[in-house]
Order: C-alpha cells, then structure tokens, then sequence
C-alpha cells in the first residue's frame, strides 16, 4: 500500500503565521492598556491628595486671614462662575492645575443656612484638580484627567 | 524554501520585538506601582499622624549621618491618640490630652551590604542631604518620654520632646529588625513604614501664605529601571533624574 506524506502548504503557512502575528499583538496591545490604566490609577490618586492639600490650604488661610481680609471675601460672596482660586502645582512629576468654587448654602427658601447670625455663614468648597498626562504632560491616550474634592466650612469653626 | 525561511525570520523578529517591548513595559509598570506604594504608605501614615496634632508641637532636627552626609532631617510632634484604645483623649476642659511623642526620620539600616549585596557611597545635593543611597528605610517611633502618662491622670500629661532628647532616639535598624531599640527609654512603639526612600525634607510655615503649614518631601527611586542605566549606590539621583520620583506634602495639624 502506497502511503502519502502531506507537506503545509504556503497558504496554510500563510493564516498560521497570521493567527501567531494577531496573537502576538493582542498581548502587546493589552500591556499597553495595562500600563496605562495602572498610570491612570496612580495620577487619580496622587490628584485626590492634591485636591485635597489645596482645601486644606484654603482653610489655613481662612483661619488666619492671611492676607487680611481674604475671611471676610469669600464668606460675603459666591465663586460659582468664577473661581475664587486658582493655579497649578506640581507633584509627582505632573502638573496639576486647579480652581475653588465656593457658594453660600442656602436652605429651601433660598436664605443662609447659617441665617443671620454673625460668623455663622456655611461654605460649600469646591476643589476641581485636572491634568494630562504625567511625564510629557501631554495627551498619552486617556485624555484629561479629574478629580474634586467638596467639603463644608462653617465660619464659626474657623 | 526561502518564502518559508523569510517569513519565519520575519515572524521571529515580531516576536522578539514584543516580547521586549513587553517587557519593558512589566518593568514600568512594576517599577512604578513600587515606588508608587513606597510613597503612599509613607505620606498616609505622615499625613493621618500630623492632621491629629498641633502646629506649635512640631519640632525639626538634623537626622543620622549613615554615610557622611546628613541622611534626611527628622520630626517630632504630640499625640493624643490612647495608645490602649486609639481613641483621641481629651482633658476635662476639652483640649488635647497629649499622651505620647511621635517622632519620624530615614535612615541607612545596618548591615546595608548583606542585605542588599552592594555598598551605597554617600553622594551629597546642594543642601548637605544624601542623594546616593535609595535604600534608606522611614522610621516612626512612638515614645512615652519623661514619668509615665496614665490616660486617667492629667497631672502625666505628655511634654514634647525637646531636641536634645529627641537626637537620642535616632538609631538605625539592623536590616530591617528594630528589636535591638526596645530598650531606648520610653519607646513604647517602633514601625518601619517603607523601605527603599531616597530622601526626606521637613520644613514648617516656608511660605509666609500659610502660616501652619508643614511642608513635606519624599523620595524614592525606581530602582528596577534605575539599576539598568545606572549603578545603585555609585550614583547621585538629583531633582532632575527620570528614575527619581517625589511627592510633596502640605499638612495642617488641626488642633490648636
């Protein structure tokens, strides 16, 4: 009996070459992604710490008035359209820059929370902190990241 | 013969590329995430210890001189957390009732070649501080100086350490042991917090904007990537190297 021996064809080499290459790139696609998102993860927190530095910045300053009279302007007035605040600070090798919002809380009437009451007025603080990416501080692929912070402040407590 | 030669050399080349495109990336990624980690337990266990003090407290003095330059200055403050309970104690009058010294600082560990497996030779920045050894380990200890505070009697309040009796305390570990400094008077606790930080810097109110601001800066270095470029130990990592990574600290202690 006469046995046969089948050799691979080049068109068959061809798709198994294909597949192999599809594979490869799939594992090197998913390090990218990897990376990135563990890169993303690290910036989001590292801009959680700053947000909140920068509230607890405010809040010394508050405290002491420095400079004088900075108490009194933000508790007269609401910084929702315009930030009461604002710059970049530099941490971890990113940029981060950032604005304070602050609005009066108000009750369901519209009127203080606080009411009336001398140094009793209630602050809603909002810290917005935004970057891009951390060593070329360009846009690497997850775009422009953000975090805020909001906490209370009650003159009062100052 | 040859089509099928060429194209195997081509698919191997592909793979070759990728699997060290890869692995630098694992080597990125790891690297990173330690330094990462390193930073954060640092600046976690910093940052919770002095927003539960008071400014005036806080006390900064020269650290250990391990390898010739100074190896980072050290800090100090009151606590009022119970070291029994954990709980925040108060006098009747409503103030902090101080119950123990904390006191943070870096150090180069004894024993630093058998534990690494290379000597570190100091390398000095601008200010004096070394910038050569990235093994240096964050110290916390917790002590009880002067009579013994009872949380049941205001009379043994805590007084702060003054800087002469907080020089004593700053001892190195062997390697990463730290038994050999139970018997320094009033260590009620000791902790190494994170291994492997380059550098530390402690400066309180530098800016005239916040007046109760305590000013903290840590260092580590990615060592995986690092040791591919350079040689651990035989090199200063300043502000400007890409293996170097800081995160800056602004704390305000809450209580008066």
């Amino acid at each position: 009996m006469k046995r046969t021996s089948h050799a691979f064809s080049l068109g068959e080499l061809l798709v198994a070459l294909g597949l192999i290459a599809v594979a490869i790139l799939s594992v090197l696609a998913l390090s990218i992604t990897i990376a990135k998102s563990n890169r993303e993860g690290i910036d989001h927190g590292v801009g959680n710490v700053v947000a909140t530095q920068i509230s607890d910045r405010l809040i010394d300053q508050l405290k002491t008035d420095t400079p004088a009279g900075s108490k009194e302007a933000f508790f007269a007035n609401d910084f929702i359209s315009t930030p009461y605040d604002q710059g970049v600070l530099s941490n971890n090798n990113t940029d981060f820059s950032y604005e304070i919002y602050a609005r009066t809380v108000t009750d369901t009437s519209g009127s203080s929370l606080g009411g009336t009451t001398l140094n009793n007025r209630l602050k809603k603080l909002d810290v917005m902190v935004h970057w891009w990416d951390s060593n070329t501080k360009d846009h690497q692929g997850y775009g422009e990241l953000q975090v805020s912070v909001s906490r209370l402040i009650n003159e009062a407590e100052l | 013969m040859v089509v099928a030669f060429a194209l195997f050399s081509l698919v191997g080349l592909v793979l070759a590329t990728a699997f060290s495109k890869a692995g630098d990336i694992w080597r990125d990624v790891s690297g990173s995430n330690d330094t990462q980690v390193r930073l954060r337990k640092s600046q976690n266990s910093i940052s919770t210890d002095l927003k539960r003090t008071s400014f005036e407290s806080v006390g900064i003095i020269s650290g250990t001189l391990s390898l010739g330059p100074e190896d980072s200055p050290a800090f100090f403050f009151l606590s009022a957390i119970d070291p029994a309970t954990g709980q925040f104690s108060r006098t009747r009058s409503g103030t902090p009732f101080w119950q123990r010294n904390i006191l943070y600082y870096l150090t180069v560990p004894k024993d630093h070649a058998g534990l690494y497996g290379l000597t570190c030779s100091g390398a000095a920045d601008g200010q004096g501080y070394d910038i050569g050894c990235p093994h240096k380990v964050l110290i916390r200890k917790v002590i009880d100086t002067g009579a013994v505070t009872l949380p049941s009697d205001e009379s043994t309040m805590e007084e702060p350490l003054t800087a002469a009796e907080a020089v004593k305390y700053l001892t190195s570990p062997v390697r990463f042991d730290t038994s050999s400094m139970a018997i320094e008077p009033g260590l009620t606790d000791v902790s190494i917090v994170a291994t492997n930080l380059l550098t530390m810097r402690a400066e309180l109110a530098p800016s005239a904007r916040w007046p109760h601001e305590i000013r903290i800066l840590l260092s580590t270095v990615d060592i995986l990537n690092a040791q591919r470029e350079k040689p651990i130990g035989q090199t200063a990592f300043d502000l400007d190297s890409i293996h170097r990574l800081d995160i800056l600290l602004q704390l305000f202690p809450s209580l008066p």
